[in-house]
């Protein structure tokens, strides 16, 4: 027992736990824990760039202002997470406007309506997504 | 990574070299929590990619009950929006998990480590 003792006191077991510690901190610092940044940075902006045009058109329809519409688009190629999120409930209220004035105007038939308005709850659950939560413990 | 684990024999002979699954509290303890928190990714990483094909499949399906309506290639272009942003979307929340297994992950390892550590 007395050896067993001996043995868990031994300074290479200390120093493996201490290495194994280190080596977590600086794994936490090396990579920066930023797979969520990158994933936006790469994949949800590009695809609202390209969702985009689509939405615009509608939130035309729907009587939204072309400034307006601009400072959206500007905010998008700045990738300004907070500015699009600040102005998409204009445009998200002109753009579903704009879809039901395209079908009372025979533009549209309900199905391709149904597929505009899910682009629209599409793209609005994306804005949501581009301000990240702090992760929960 | 894989730390060897060096324990001297009770009789205070030479130092060995473990390396296998049956090693120190400490080693089980860190390959238990791997092996939970891979096992967990693994699933949820499956369910994610069914969960793109299945909406893929909805809004294809939808199309096809809709050819020849008003404005049908809008509807084509707004499909194709819709699957893009939601493989997207599951992308990010892919990333943000893996960020957050990461912490935990860390912070694992360090509790494991202040436990063995406390104990000496």
């Amino acid at each position: 027992m007395k050896q067993v003792t001996q043995a868990f006191k031994s300074p290479d077991l200390i120093g493996q736990i201490i290495i194994i510690m280190a080596s977590a901190v600086l794994s936490l610092a090396c990579t920066g824990c930023d797979a969520g940044g990158k994933a936006r940075e790469l994949a949800l902006w590009p695809s609202i760039d390209t969702a985009w045009p689509g939405v615009r058109a509608d939130a035309e329809c729907g009587g939204a202002e072309r400034t307006t519409l601009d400072t959206f688009e500007g905010a998008i190629e700045d990738r300004d997470s907070f500015a699009v999120s600040f102005e998409w409930p204009v445009i998200k209220t002109a753009a579903t406007s704009g879809i039901g004035a395209q079908i009372g105007d025979g533009v549209i038939g309900p199905g391709v309506s149904e597929s505009k308005l899910e682009r629209v709850r599409q793209f609005d659950e994306a804005v949501s997504k581009l301000i990240r939560a702090p992760p929960s413990r | 990574m894989i730390v060897p684990f060096l324990t001297r024999s009770p009789a205070g002979g030479r130092v060995v070299s473990h390396n296998h699954a049956k090693g120190s509290p400490m080693q089980e303890q860190f390959q238990t929590l791997l092996r939970n928190t891979l096992t967990e990714m693994q699933g949820s990483v499956k369910g994610d990619l069914e969960r793109v094909t299945q909406y893929a499949a909805e809004r294809t399906a939808h199309l096809s009950t809709i050819v020849g309506e008003p404005g049908f290639d809008q509807a084509v272009i707004a499909e194709r929006d819709n699957v893009l942003l939601e493989a997207r979307m599951v992308a990010v929340e892919q990333a943000d998990m893996i960020d957050r297994r990461r912490i935990e992950i860390i912070g694992g390892l360090l509790q494991i480590g202040a436990a063995a550590l406390a104990r000496i």
